[in-house]
């Protein structure tokens, strides 16, 4: 019974992908499947970095924004950079750290800013969530980025062996290495720990303020790539680009076994928790099914999944 | 007789916790109930206030045989638990928290005026020195004990039992809540409750029992038993003697501190600690050795003054400071600010000494493993797996865990904050014989104690304190809890 709770979010995952492989048709053709992992990945890319913040026990709420406004950064430098005659595989390499390291200095703004000001991270965010949108459109004056090099797309639409998306690819690799940062370093274990019982953190010698930041400079970090992943879809630099993915990306978490009081999460379960939401809507539009009850849907996902955990809690911890 | 329990069995998970185990409350009478963690006391309390069903055995109230479906249904019937994690709301008024589910109505709306006027009747009659519309969170622990009688009191009650009421208080802030209890008992209720604290058995208690291993091993009126009866029953087997002979040879200073104040706490305090010293700090609540214990591991960096370590002056700014000379710090509130609920055991004990389980910036599992396993065995924790989370632990297995983190860090200094506070007697003599041992091994001990004879058992010299001064410190045949209170109350 306990590893059924444990486990809830994969037997969902595979209880939903059975349903609509039997229901839905063409569900299991490998362009869908393909399409399903593409579609997901941004969300997903950063709802790993999101782990990491709801672990050690903040929130951040700008996410959507930052995304927009680093992938504004790394799209300006590739507009400006591209028909200099250098080869566009550099310009794009050298665009998309502008972008991750404008993600990591505005990650790095909101830890600073909750630990200086001592201010819990779901207020200093909600203010970045404007701050960053707003700057974003300031900066291009609402206009999108346009003018772009083609291969850029590559980044969103390219694939390897012929079916694998790249995107998929890079989720892949930020999987893998995120799941042992938060594992085996010691950061990892402090973002449990400081999510688990903040004081004890305090008190056992640990620089709370310094690594509960770090959570937010790779929270940062990935919003930035992933930012410039979905500019790369459309090839065009938006302002508005990810506005509500907050929400999907801390929903992620949530749904994956994360806990909002912290102290709880993991990597493999924020994945999961972002590809329910995937195929659910996938799965639904395959059917038929309205958007509009999709959100219902997921919606109702969401508090399930809560319930749940919480249910678990009160019985492991009591 | 009031309430009677008869033949009572209850287990969890197959593991029995209670074994047959009967017992009778008198009404007007105070009733102690005695045992190791563990012993299943407050599964017997929970129990009679019907927050679980036994699975075999009967209880009577008042004559009849009673069978409760639900907590609310033993509270009707005149039975409350008040539990040892106070339930009271900090923002709410005394008057507000006391009626706080059965608020008197008028048109729909809450009628505060006949709230405060009966709270105020009560806290008169009992002589508290709050009043109905003071706001909780700016009382003491041990009014906010008394808030709790009180709210227990308006729903007519016969039996009230109380879940290790004075774990967390200092003698002063007890006698309080005594004088309330025997009042209480004056009006013909019945109390129960559960301590740890044996002192408490003489001149509060009217019959003392005592539980180990789920059975009732001894029941009767508390002046035909003597402590050192109870502590053999409730350890099941003699105590030699429960602290160990100072037999320490004290070496050269390993810290002094000159003139260090906190401004508003502290007020100019110079002291030596020797390494293989146990120096207590004795003193009152509010004779602010807990700032002292904070400025030392650096969480009060605004503090003046000189603090030498091994020879060198050091400045104090943060933790991570104090962690990196060798100082640990058990503090006095281990949920609060010592263990980690969500992490393993290992990951509990380990988290300190992270950085030298790293090979090529991984933590290695193998290293970390044979580290943490090794130091569990020598402070003897009782486990299942390392992989368990700590907060199934029992309050003495949490601590010990606390220290093994401590231990693994490879400190020179430990300052101990009530490290024994909540803990039973078995696990506290364990942890005597540590600190024993850690002191012999030339490490210095810095102890903070509200049990006196904690402080004069254990330590070679203690500082008292009084009101953030520095009132004495006692040596050799000083070294007394008469010593100690003398001048903590006089200066």
């Amino acid at each position: 019974m306990k590893t059924l709770y444990k486990f809830l979010p994969y037997w969902s995952l595979f209880l939903l992908f059975v349903v609509f492989a039997l229901t839905a048709p063409n569900f299991l053709s490998p362009q869908n499947l393909a399409a399903i992992l593409r579609q997901s990945s941004v969300i997903t890319i950063m709802a790993i970095g999101m782990t990491f913040v709801i672990v050690a026990g903040a929130i951040d709420l700008s996410v959507g924004s930052l995304m927009a406004l680093s992938a504004i950064f790394g799209t300006m430098v590739l507009a400006a950079l591209s028909g200099a005659g250098t080869p566009d595989w550099i310009t794009i390499a050298a665009a998309l750290l502008v972008s991750i390291a404008a993600g990591v200095a505005g990650g790095w703004i909101n830890g600073f800013t909750a630990s200086a000001l001592n201010l819990p991270s779901f207020i200093v965010t909600l203010g970045t969530l404007g701050i960053y949108r707003g700057l974003a459109l300031y900066v291009t004056n609402g206009i999108p980025v346009v003018d772009l090099p083609r291969s850029f797309g590559w980044l969103a639409e390219g694939e390897i062996l012929g079916i694998i998306p790249i995107p998929v690819v890079i989720l892949a690799l930020v999987a893998v290495l995120f799941t042992v940062v938060l594992r085996k370093t010691r950061l990892g274990r402090y973002a449990f720990a400081i999510g688990s019982n903040p004081d004890a953190a305090l008190y056992s010698g640990i620089r709370v303020s310094r690594y509960r930041t770090a959570c937010f400079l790779l929270l940062g970090g990935l919003a930035g790539l992933a930012g410039m992943i979905e500019a790369a879809r459309l090839i065009t630099g938006q302002p508005t680009a990810g506005e509500g993915y907050e929400l999907r990306v801390i929903a992620a978490v949530v749904i994956g076994g994360g806990s909002l009081s912290g102290g709880e999460g993991s990597i493999a379960g924020t994945i999961v928790g972002s590809f329910i939401m995937g195929i659910l809507s996938n799965g639904s539009n395959l059917l038929g099914i309205s958007p509009f009850v999709q959100q219902i849907v997921i919606g109702l996902v969401i508090i399930l999944a809560v319930a749940v955990d919480n249910y678990q809690r009160m019985r492991k911890i009591g | 007789m009031l309430l009677r329990a008869q033949g009572i069995s209850k287990s969890f998970g197959g593991n029995p916790v209670l074994k047959d185990v009967s017992l009778s409350f008198d009404a007007g009478q105070i009733h102690a109930l005695i045992g190791e963690n563990g012993a299943g006391k407050s599964t017997l309390m929970k129990i009679l206030a019907g927050l679980y069903t036994p699975d075999a055995g009967t209880l009577e109230l008042e004559g009849h045989q009673i069978q409760w479906r639900q907590p609310a249904e033993a509270q009707q019937a005149g039975i409350s638990l008040i539990p040892q994690e106070l339930s009271i709301a900090g923002h709410l008024t005394v008057a507000e928290n006391v009626f706080l589910g059965i608020e008197r109505t008028r048109w729909g709306l809450i009628s505060d005026e006949e709230c405060r006027a009966k709270t105020r009747s009560l806290t008169d009659e009992y002589n508290l020195d709050f009043s109905a519309d003071n706001r909780v969170a700016h009382l003491s622990p041990s009014q906010k004990q008394q808030v709790e009688i009180l709210r227990s009191l308006v729903r007519a009650q016969k039996v009230l039992i109380l879940d290790e009421p004075t774990a967390y208080f200092s003698d002063r802030e007890s006698e309080r809540l005594y004088r309330m209890m025997r009042q209480v008992k004056e009006r013909g209720l019945s109390l129960i409750f559960i301590t740890h604290r044996l002192e408490e058995l003489e001149g509060l208690a009217d019959w003392v029992s005592v539980l180990r291993d789920g059975v009732c091993v001894h029941s009767s009126t508390s002046n035909s038993t003597t402590v050192s009866k109870i502590l053999s029953l409730m350890i099941g087997g003699s105590v030699e003697s429960v602290f160990p002979p100072k037999e320490r040879v004290r070496g050269r200073a390993l810290m002094s501190l000159r003139h260090v104040s906190l401004p508003g706490y502290l007020h100019d305090i110079s002291l030596d600690l020797h390494e293989g010293e146990i120096l207590g700090l004795g003193g009152f609540v509010g004779s602010r050795r807990t700032e002292l214990a904070e400025v030392l591991f650096g969480l009060q960096p605004d503090y003046l003054g000189e603090i030498w370590f091994d020879g060198r002056q050091v400045r104090l700014e943060d933790a991570s400071q104090a962690l990196a000379l060798g100082f640990a710090f058990v503090s006095e509130d281990r949920k609060r600010t010592g263990i980690f609920p969500h992490l393993t055991v290992l990951e509990n004990v380990a988290l300190g000494s992270l950085p030298d389980y790293e090979r090529n910036l991984l933590i290695s599992s193998s290293v970390e493993d044979r580290s943490v396993g090794e130091m569990l065995r020598q402070f003897q924790v009782r486990c299942k797996s390392p992989r368990q989370l700590i907060s199934r632990l029992s309050g003495g297995n949490q601590q010990k865990c606390i220290l093994a983190r401590w231990m693994l860090t490879k400190p020179r200094l430990l300052i101990l904050d009530e490290p024994t506070r909540g803990i039973d007697m078995g696990a506290r003599i364990e942890l005597y014989r540590w600190f024993d041992r850690l002191a012999s091994e030339g490490y210095g001990l810095l102890l903070i104690s509200s049990d006196l004879r904690e402080l004069e058992g254990l330590c070679d010299r203690i500082a008292v304190f009084r009101e953030g001064r520095l009132a004495t410190i006692l040596e050799g045949g000083d070294v007394t809890r008469e010593q100690v209170v003398r001048y903590a109350a006089l200066g």
